[in-house]
């Protein structure tokens, strides 16, 4: 009687119904997942192990690690170092895509933060202004971006003419030609599309809060920036973390913006650009997947170090 | 025919081990009320006959059948929930009549039944609505009804009526009595209300809630409502059943015949009890049980004083709880009516010998030497 | 303490006014831009002063700006369509059915959908050109699947998971087999879920660049972004901003449109997308 039950479950007919009905339900979703992620990923990581070019990928010749760092020995003591890690051009593409990423998710959420709070105050019409702060967030990419391109023209720019109205500048500036202005005017152009969005996941983590403890606080007397810092910001840090962490890992692969907005300048290529260039337009498939495959490591090593760190529950 | 055989019926979700050998029988017609404290695997119990849950071991008949892996619709049973679980988007004739359908039954019988289901519950002015146009008491009643279009051997009910408010649960409960005696089939009911376990069943399960569910199995005793209320097999069944809880007073085996005993209680005095203790020797650490509302039945052996610590004036009757002399657990008195009586002030109480329960160390309880039935024409 | 409080008032609405104008301006200003030709592209102005649909004409006319909405909307639906039905499915899978593998499953999908597009360009080049389908529709179709499926089947399931297990198991007892719980029982309650999910999807769709950039040759064949993103002038330096705007308005009204009418529900879907760590 006191014996422990170790043996199997007798599964019922139910049970394997409708486990097997999972699994006939999940195999088409799996197989495309397979066909349009894993199968490309595997080509993309092989590719980077050969001389593939985009005119011929039928006739690839396997070389090891030739694309990402290798040194050609010219005789006579003379060499050099050759490869995506050797590339200064992919070092600038490293350097541009994380000073984009911190700087712009910095201001995100941020100002995500601000602008939820406002919204989190209740006024008339609030319902409207959430309504248009969706519209960034769905306008195309593209169009973001050639809609900044137009307003950020270093000759018939409106932002120019604005700054120049309030005499904060005293010439046109050429945002998007300068190579000193040029991040900037990127940075400037995501903030804008994504801050809303940051502000409305803020916004329903704000409002899923307990009301209780804000009347508590409000009852001592607590200033309200204490109270901030205190009691909402410790609330909605988990909901405030997913969030970061998913813009994140969309910034670290930006293209469109870029590719768009400042199109071939070195001085903002991401990794995601220069891995395309490589690609397509040099036809270097062989360098360009081994740029994209660091790229994808540098993206799951932050994946990884997120779920573990947030210890993110499946069930 | 429709009786149920549970041999050996164990449950673990994962490592938990929640239903421990499970021996039960159930004729065809009865009705059977699982009770227990919460959490103890009533709804689980429910649930492996139902075919919502897999049995870990051992064997399920219904029927004369081993359904242990057939699936619910095969299983000839029928279930209605606590949160009534209407599919929101169909009207109640839809509700009732969806496992008709999927069984292809054919239209002329489904509208039968429908109907018929509509009749017996009052609901064939509702056919037509949606379950969020119906109260709660309607709702529930469109959920036994999509139980009883199906025609099934068994009704399974998982606190069926926890939702609706008392004056609506009397009446409900009425109409699930009733619903029995017409439609003689099978019912298992879940419950923790006890005057719906002590009104509707012909029997009563009771549940072990954790260690003693590893040491004795999952059922406590199995029994009519009186054999649990009079002759509870241990401490815990005796503690369960009845309201106000049963008083335990700690005391010493002094002797034993075979038809009474007599114990030394903490304060020094003695009762005699008519319990069979000849099994145990005298010296054994027992514990004595009595009801609240049997202190003042008669055939006392001895009497004590206790000071009242707070009293309930009920209505119908009062509640007193006493503080006795050698004791730290205050003992519950009720007595019928209004008796004035405040804090502080002293009440005698008698310890009649012909409803003492009593248990050995290791909580079982000696046979009492009176039966139930006696008790009751004693007490008419 | 009435002036504090009147001070507030008057400082919320501004703080209010500046989002709206952050918000809307961009957008706004592109429109101001598209009624304007010529010369008067060159002059900056904060409101029309003319309407002229001169844009509009050049910017169906020098392109076949038509057949890039048309193919944008082929896309875009189908994908939808694809990923609605596939993740309806496997969301049922997911959310409701216990089964060895299933955490990985839903980790694997999560990684997917946090994919760099860029990292299988490359791979997925290989596989539309085997199939026969580069520089078509369906090709594009295909790969979309990749942002798409993932994010479809995450949000569904998080939806499906928070449906009450009482009902399904009420249908079980009615003797419905998975198939009929998810047709006849769920998806009617499902439908507004399926609304945010299949909107999230179709913008994703309606938006990509990189994938259409790259997949699609000819003028025919491309969608709007990559439509927009090539209007070109007869140099570099002459872009036609103001077919560029105007083109950008008349791809950019429905998706406002859409957005502002289901607002609420794409906010709860993006919640939803967001992992609950
Ligand atoms: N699917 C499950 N997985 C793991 N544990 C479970 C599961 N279902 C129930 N349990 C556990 O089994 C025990 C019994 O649960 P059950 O619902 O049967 O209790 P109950 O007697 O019906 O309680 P109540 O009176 O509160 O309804 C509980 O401890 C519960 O936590
Ligand atoms: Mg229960």
């Amino acid at each position: 009687m006191n014996a422990a039950v170790d043996i199997p479950e007798e599964k019922s007919r139910l049970t394997q119904s409708r486990v097997r009905a999972a699994w006939l339900f999940l195999t088409p979703m799996i197989v495309i997942i397979l066909m349009v992620a894993g199968w490309p990923l595997a080509r993309t990581i092989w590719f980077s192990l050969t001389d593939a070019n985009l005119s011929d990928l039928g006739n690839v010749n396997f070389i090891g690690l030739e694309n990402y760092l290798t040194y050609i020995d010219y005789g006579d003591g003379d060499g050099e170092w050759v490869g995506v890690l050797a590339d200064g051009k992919w070092w600038i593409s490293v350097w541009n895509t994380v000073y984009f990423s911190m700087i712009s998710v910095t201001l995100e959420t941020v100002l995500g933060l601000i602008v939820a709070l406002i919204l989190n105050a209740k006024f008339p019409g609030r319902a409207l202004v959430r309504a248009a702060m969706l519209i960034p967030w769905a306008i195309p990419t593209i169009v973001s971006a050639k809609m900044w391109g137009w307003m950020l023209h270093d000759q018939y720019g409106v932002i120019n003419d604005i700054l120049m109205f309030f005499g904060l500048i005293n010439s046109p500036l050429a945002w998007t030609a300068n190579n000193d202005l040029a991040m900037n005017a990127v940075i400037m152009a995501d903030v804008w599309k994504t801050t809303p969005f940051m502000a409305l996941l803020i916004l329903a983590a704000l409002q899923m809060l307990p009301s209780d403890c804000y009347e508590a606080a409000y009852v001592d007397g607590i200033h309200p920036v204490r109270v901030f810092f205190k009691v909402t910001l410790p609330l909605i840090k988990p909901a405030l973390m997913v969030a970061i962490i998913f813009r994140l890992l969309d910034a670290l692969r930006i293209f469109d913006l870029i590719y768009v907005l400042t199109s071939n300048s070195e001085a903002t290529m991401s990794m995601s650009v220069y891995a395309r260039q490589q690609l397509v337009e040099f036809q270097n498939v062989g360098l360009g997947s081994a740029a994209s495959t660091v790229l994808f490591f540098i993206v799951a090593g932050c994946t990884v170090v997120y779920l573990m760190a947030g210890k993110v529950k499946f069930d | 025919m429709s009786e149920i055989r549970m041999r050996g019926v164990y449950k673990q979700f994962g490592k938990e081990r929640i239903i421990e050998n499970v021996n039960l029988d159930i004729e065809d017609g009865e009705f059977v009320v699982f009770v227990g404290p919460s959490g103890c695997g009533k709804s689980t119990l429910l649930r492996l006959v139902a075919g919502l849950e897999d049995i870990t071991k051992g064997d399920l008949h219904i029927g004369g059948k081993r359904v242990n892996n057939l699936p619910p619709p095969e299983r000839g049973v029928a279930m209605v929930f606590q949160s009534y679980a209407l599919y929101p988007h169909m009207t109640v004739y839809e509700n009732m009549a969806f496992g008709l359908r999927l069984a292809k039954t054919d239209t002329q019988t489904i509208d039968e039944r429908v109907r018929k289901a509509g009749d017996i519950l009052q609901l064939d002015q509702l056919l037509t609505r949606l379950p969020k146009e119906l109260s709660g008491g309607q709702r529930q009643r469109v959920a036994i009804g999509r139980a009883i279009v199906r025609e099934p051997g068994v009704f399974l009910f998982d606190e069926p009526l926890s939702n609706l408010d008392a004056a609506l649960r009397v009446q409900t409960r009425i109409e699930i009595a009733k619903l029995h005696s017409d439609l003689g089939a099978s019912m298992i009911y879940v419950t923790h209300d006890q005057v719906e376990a002590m009104t509707l069943a012909n029997k009563i399960v009771l549940l072990n809630a954790g260690e003693a569910v590893i040491k004795d199995g999952s059922v406590a005793q199995v029994g009519s409502p009186l054999e649990l209320y009079h002759q509870p097999c241990n401490k815990f069944v005796a503690g369960f059943i009845g309201s106000p809880k049963m008083n335990f007073i700690d005391g010493e085996l002094v002797s034993s015949d075979g038809s009474k005993s007599t114990i030394k209680l903490p304060d020094g005095s003695q009762v005699e009890a008519s319990v069979d203790a000849s099994a145990a020797q005298p010296g054994m650490k027992v514990t004595l049980g009595i009801r609240p509302e049997h202190f003042d039945q008669q055939g006392a052996s001895s009497t004590a004083k206790g000071k009242v610590a707070y009293a309930e004036h009920l209505g119908e009757a009062s509640l007193f709880y006493l503080e006795l002399a050698g004791s730290n657990e205050l003992l519950t008195l009720r007595k019928e009516g209004d008796v004035l009586a405040n804090r502080g002030d002293m009440i005698e109480i008698s310890i009649p010998r012909d409803y003492c329960h009593l248990f050995n160390d290791s909580d079982r309880a000696f046979p009492r030497t009176v039966t139930y039935e006696q008790e009751m024409l004693t007490t008419v | 303490m009435q002036e504090i409080k009147i001070l507030k008032k008057v400082g919320l609405f501004f703080l209010v006014l500046l989002l709206v104008i952050f918000s809307v301006f961009p957008f706004y200003y592109a429109i101001v831009t598209s009624f304007k030709s010529g010369s008067a592209l060159f002059k900056v102005d904060y409101y029309p002063k003319v309407l002229d649909f001169s844009n509009y004409v050049s910017a169906f006319t020098e392109q076949p700006f038509h057949l890039n909405i048309f193919n944008s909307v082929i896309v875009a639906v189908a994908v939808v369509v694809l990923s609605l039905f596939l993740g309806v499915t496997a969301s049922f899978a997911l959310g409701r059915v216990k089964f060895r593998g299933r955490g990985l499953l839903l980790l694997t999908i999560l990684a997917v959908s946090m994919f760099p597009q860029v990292a299988v360009l490359s791979g997925m080049f290989e596989l539309i050109r085997w199939m026969g389908l580069y520089n078509s529709l369906p090709g594009l179709m295909i790969t979309y699947m990749i942002f798409t499926l993932p994010f479809t089947v995450w949000v569904l399931t998080t939806f499906m998971r928070d449906l009450p297990k009482e009902l399904e198991e009420a249908s079980i007892m009615d003797g419905a087999s998975p198939w009929v719980i998810i047709t006849k029982v769920f998806m009617p309650l499902l439908w507004p879920a399926l609304v945010t999910t299949g909107l999230l999807a179709f913008i994703a769709a309606w938006n990509e660049f990189l994938f259409a950039l790259t997949f699609i040759l000819q003028n025919e064949t491309r969608t709007v972004p990559v439509a927009i993103a090539s209007m070109g002038g007869a140099s570099e330096f002459e872009l036609p901003w103001g077919s560029i705007m105007a083109g950008s308005v008349v791809v950019t009204i429905p998706v406002v449109a859409l957005v502002l009418i289901f607002q609420r529900r794409i906010v709860s879907g993006l919640t939803a997308g967001a992992v609950k760590g």
